[in-house]
């Protein structure tokens, strides 16, 4: 919780962190970050498809694991299935014990889908394929982390969206993208709508060095000037310890 | 629903561009219309019929064969139909290739170098459950489902019938896209309902940026 006491730094409590996707990029960078902010005896969940990563991950926080009384727990899924969904939300529940506060979801796991001409997207197995991991599987998985303990007072909830400009702002051939970001902002803007208790946050990050926006390079020849991801990490560590920010927002590196 | 004549014509050209652009009528068009044999669909094959020049065709689809045919021959029965309105039924479920690819066929069949205006309606689409809350849609493949009718079969029916019938001087081609204020704002226990509109009206928004002659119109009814 948010210490009003200024010699001591602003954390985000004892807590349960969930992070997709985290194996490299922005999720990577976001978990070393959010590693730092948390309280003793927290949990952090990495998840993301490559277990080898994830360890290589889970060794290099070995210091925080030490110091700080971090619990590390990768999780090696794939969120396109229900079982990649449903392990993520049973490791989770395992963990969260009673003392746990504040429950801390990123659904930052992503693809971009291919960028091409709106009439070449005649094949809906593509189509529901992308949907699927981009929207349905956020989705479920926010479903399920929101379950995962009953609400009390002194228990926070946050979750956040990893979005995008092209949310809200159309891209000639990039309609798999446009229409998932926009699908995931109105989705979290539903679930704010519904849940006063739980803070639900889409963060735009801006362009990054990763492997996302070397592809959009490749595919585009458009150079977005990617600034390092721990940069854009740490604004998204501010709003968050900040808390200041109203559910349901959508807010943009940029502008923050 | 009660549809005014005027409300479907404004619906094609746009009011921005009514006092350059402004026709009694829609052409010798083909049009197609999906979720049309009953509720907002079924009229607006209607008011279309009445709108077009004789020998246009008007491609019907739904998943009902019963209340297609019901309308197909009420049409047929009309003024329109007896002055040269060809009707015809596709019963087909979108969320399927199968059901895509008749859509398709049909459409390209009817076709022809008469034809100075082709309009496409999509109005096919599905509420999801509106009794319950974003947390409880644990189960993907329900999400899935969803988003398969509402956003998937909608953005592969439009590009396989861009392609289909494509551009050429004469030719002006429209694409209507039938959504709700749930695409610009979230309601409590919408979320399936507000996600597949929002994802739709992102969709046709990208379409018509890349495509500036193509008329694109997201109509809240």
């Amino acid at each position: 919780m948010s210490d009003i006491n200024s010699t001591n730094p602003r954390t985000l409590g004892r807590g349960i962190c969930i992070i997709t996707g985290a194996s490299k990029g922005f999720g990577q960078a976001l978990g070393y970050q959010v590693s730092r902010s948390l309280e003793p005896r927290s949990v952090l969940l990495l998840v993301a498809r490559s277990g080898p990563l994830l360890q290589e991950m889970k060794e290099e926080l070995q210091s925080a694991t030490e110091e700080q009384q971090l619990v590390v727990h990768c999780v090696a899924v794939d969120l396109r299935t229900k079982e990649g969904v449903d392990e993520t939300v049973r490791v989770a529940r395992q963990e969260a014990v009673d003392e746990i506060e504040h429950v801390l979801l990123i659904n930052n796991a992503g693809s971009l889908g291919d960028i091409a001409k709106f009439e070449t997207f005649t094949n809906p197995d593509e189509v529901n394929s992308y949907l699927s991991l981009n929207v349905s599987s956020p989705l479920a998985l926010t479903a399920g982390i929101l379950k995962l303990c009953p609400c009390r007072p002194g228990l926070r909830w946050s979750v956040v969206n990893l979005s995008s400009m092209f949310a809200l702002q159309a891209l000639p051939s990039w309609v798999l993208y446009c229409t998932a970001k926009a699908a995931r902002n109105m989705m979290f803007s539903v679930l704010a709508k519904e849940q006063q208790h739980v803070k639900v946050l889409s963060y735009s990050p801006g362009p990054m060095d990763t492997d996302m926006q070397k592809e959009i390079l490749r595919l585009t020849n458009v150079n977005h000037n990617p600034m390092p991801c721990h940069e854009s990490a740490a604004k998204l560590m501010k709003l968050l310890l900040d808390n200041n920010f109203s559910s349901g927002a959508h807010l943009d590196f940029f502008d923050v | 629903m009660e549809i005014k004549g005027s409300d479907i014509t404004q619906l094609v050209h746009g009011a921005e561009n009514m006092s350059s652009t402004q026709r009694k009528e829609l052409g010798r068009a083909l049009c197609i219309i999906t979720g049309a044999s009953r509720g907002f669909g079924r009229t607006v094959a209607r008011e279309l019929s009445r709108l077009v020049k004789p020998g246009s065709v008007l491609i019907l689809t739904a998943r009902s064969e019963e209340n297609l045919r019901s309308l197909e021959v009420e049409l047929a029965g009309s003024e329109a139909g007896k002055s040269g309105l060809l009707v015809q039924c596709v019963p087909a479920d979108l969320a399927q290739m199968a059901g895509l690819q008749s859509v398709v066929s049909a459409s390209r069949a009817a076709f022809s170098e008469h034809i100075d205006h082709v309009i496409l309606v999509n109005n096919a689409a599905s509420l999801g459950d509106v009794s319950r809350f974003t947390s409880s849609f644990t189960d993907m493949a329900e999400v899935d489902s969803y988003l398969s009718l509402n956003v998937t079969s909608c953005l592969c029916l439009t590009a396989r019938l861009l392609q289909a019938l494509p551009p050429r001087s004469g030719l002006c081609r429209s694409v209507v896209n039938i959504t709700s204020l749930c695409a610009l704002q979230p309601f409590k226990s919408w979320a399936l309902y507000c996600t597949g509109k929002a994802a739709r009206e992102m969709m046709f928004k990208v379409l018509a940026a890349e495509e500036p002659d193509l008329r694109v119109l997201s109509y809240a009814p």
